[in-house]
């Protein structure tokens, strides 16, 4: 479902770095570490269609991400794509509910009736679909990002460093329920992250060692 | 669209103060101008319908604005008396140029309500209608305004003494004169009439005949006004009361009499009533005043001030405007994190610049019809407060065209306003990372 090859990228007036090859079948997983600046989040924007890439390509299905137009690669990532923050990143303003829905409602995927409701429940969140972020504990929020990252059904999920905050027993709560979602959806699913205490939960792992300085 | 709007009533219930800011502000700004156009339409439109087709009053010489706001308008003290004899000739029927003429006899009140001494003619003249009992015709008797009835409670069979003046003052009442007695109550017009107390000329000559028959009325409702005990003794004795029957003869011919004005309609327009005014004022020892000229001529001195509020307005909705301006760019730094996410999740450059305006013109709105609103409801209380005083006649409470461009102005400058933010809110990276 994620191919992606020969990839570099450069920061202007930086060298070029180069990342490995990667390939996540549909309902697969992968976890990427990798220490701080070791441009784990600047791959995952890659993937994303959020940074275009100074060479390689980025497939997800039948979809070549960087030959996409900026608009056409707005509507794919609100369509195809979940994202999971390392923090939660909800709108302060809106309620549970309202940020489970939001990326479905901007990029105009129609979600079944209850389908907010039947998620919170199912990720034990019911309780807070009416309050705001701010009256909700850190798990209570991370758990309503995640849902907010599958509601719409994506074909991919890309989560960043979405445990490092969190003590073990709630990160490997959280890599497992992001797993079971993904896998429950038939999405493939790639985190990034240099919390190797959810490893043994992956399909497979490969690690970014450091920037790789692509030859010019 | 619909998450737009979600999305921005959300900000704007979260940061509620700074929406209040901007919208009280603006709505300030726009309920004064509101105000100005409203009591602009409502003067306008009294003096026009108290006008009530009034081509010239003649009076005694003095100001031509106090002659015309206090025989036109009842607002003012009269200029002075004149003579029957010397406006005969204007009076009576048959006069080439003048089809109609009223006398009007000023100078008593009661509780702040002018008595008018006149003829019959001047309830046609305001197309006054009688709501309860008769018209007043005969001495003593009185035809009583709508909001007088109301304000004193007033009803017919009531009697009460007049006194000297607009002033309230027990002291200057014509203690020894017969009471008054209510005839009949007037429906309500929304003119002048309202407020006054109208009885026949003979009334007010016999009320002030001990003064020696042609005491200045109209000076001594001057007089007893700005100077109060003048050391008159008012206890006179009168020999005319109630039903005391008005003469057979008509008013012009009652030449030692004296009349506060005459209120004169013209037959027709032309070169001669054009300078009809000029000829009574360097020929005779009237003056002619024309209200419609004399009331332009004030409507242009007011109109200075009314243009220095105006201007005070505009400044309001101007400063309103920059406090969007700037409670929009706080706003966008606020939520700069806010904006990436939507634009991570899907959310296109045009989406957060929409939203951006979106959120300036639903402030906007709010401002402008809050002060629309606003701007009724304090000219309603403002009317309510003048009603006793002044003529204040039913004024349609819609929108004026100057008011339709205020609005526009408002709604174009709030767009303008928020065009910057939401150019820096359309050139927001998308990130993954960034807060």
């Amino acid at each position: 479902m994620l191919s992606s090859s020969k990839l570099q990228f450069a920061y202007p007036d930086a060298p070029a770095i180069q990342f490995p090859d990667v390939e996540v079948p549909a309902g697969n997983n992968l976890l990427v570490l990798g220490p701080s600046g070791s441009g784990k989040s600047t791959l995952l924007s890659v993937w994303a269609g959020m940074l275009s890439p100074k060479q390689g390509s980025v497939q997800v299905g039948s979809t070549d991400v960087h030959r996409l137009g900026a608009r056409a690669r707005d509507r794919w990532r609100g369509r195809e794509l979940g994202i999971v923050f390392q923090t939660a990143r909800l709108i302060q303003s809106q309620t549970i509910a309202a940020n489970v829905a939001l990326q479905a409602r901007l990029s105009g995927v129609a979600l079944r009736q209850n389908e907010v409701s039947d998620g919170l429940e199912r990720l034990g969140i019911a309780h807070v679909a009416n309050r705001l972020p701010a009256d909700c504990s850190v798990g209570e929020r991370q758990r309503a990002g995640i849902l907010r990252a599958i509601i719409h059904q994506p074909n991919l999920i890309l989560a960043d460093e979405p445990t490092s905050a969190l003590d073990r027993q709630n990160a490997a709560r959280v890599a497992e329920l992001l797993i079971a979602e993904a896998r429950a959806r038939g999405a493939a699913l790639v985190v990034v992250t240099h919390d190797d205490r959810i490893m043994p939960l992956f399909d497979r792992s490969i690690e970014l060692k450091s920037i790789s300085t692509a030859a010019a | 669209m619909r998450s737009a709007w979600q999305l921005v009533l959300g900000y704007i219930r979260y940061r509620p103060l700074a929406a209040v800011l901007s919208v009280g502000l603006l709505a300030l700004g726009v309920a004064l101008m509101s105000l100005l156009v409203l009591l602009d339409r409502q003067l306008t439109q009294q003096f026009e319908r108290n006008l009530a087709g009034v081509d010239l009053v003649l009076g005694a010489k003095g100001s031509p604005l106090q002659l015309v706001t206090s025989t036109i308008y009842h607002a003012d003290s009269p200029t002075g008396n004149i003579g029957i004899a010397e406006v005969k000739a204007f009076g009576r029927p048959g006069h080439p140029l003048i089809e109609k003429a009223v006398p009007l006899a000023l100078g008593d009140s009661y509780r702040g309500a002018r008595i008018v001494g006149t003829t019959a003619e001047l309830y046609g003249m305001y197309g006054a209608e009688i709501a309860e009992g008769e018209f007043a015709n005969t001495a003593f008797e009185v035809s009583v305004g709508a909001q007088v009835a109301e304000r004193l409670g007033l009803s017919v069979g009531d009697t009460f003494a007049s006194v000297h003046g607009l002033d309230d003052n027990p002291d200057l009442a014509h203690s020894d004169s017969p009471s008054f007695r209510v005839r009949g109550i007037l429906a309500p017009t929304g003119l002048v009439v309202d407020n006054l107390i109208i009885t026949p000329l003979e009334t007010v000559w016999s009320v002030h005949s001990a003064h020696g028959v042609q005491q200045d009325l109209a000076q001594a409702e001057t007089h007893h006004e700005h100077e109060g005990e003048d050391g008159h003794d008012h206890n006179h004795d009168h020999d005319h009361g109630i039903g005391a029957s008005v003469p057979d003869k008509p008013w012009y011919e009652q030449t030692d009499k004296d009349i506060t004005a005459l209120l004169a309609m013209f037959s027709a327009r032309n070169t001669a009533t054009l300078n009809f005014a000029r000829n009574v004022n360097e020929n005779t020892g009237l003056m002619a005043a024309t209200p419609a000229v004399v009331m332009a001529q004030f409507s242009a001195q007011v109109a200075s001030a009314e243009d220095l509020i105006r201007a005070l307005a505009y400044v309001l909705v101007f400063a309103s405007l920059i406090s969007l301006l700037l409670i929009l760019l706080n706003a966008l730094r606020e939520r700069r994190g806010e904006l990436k996410l939507l634009r991570a999740l899907g959310g296109s450059p045009s989406f957060v610049f929409g939203m951006v305006l979106l959120e300036s013109m639903i402030l906007a709105v709010a401002g402008v019809i809050l002060g629309l609103l606003l701007g009724r409801v304090g000219f309603l209380l403002l009317s309510r407060q003048l009603a006793g005083r002044y003529p204040v006649g039913p004024t349609s409470l819609g929108l004026h065209p100057f008011e339709i461009y205020v609005v526009l102005l408002t709604l174009g400058a709030a767009l303008l306003a928020a065009l910057y933010p939401a150019w820096r809110a359309y050139r927001t990276d998308v990130a993954v990372n960034a807060d």
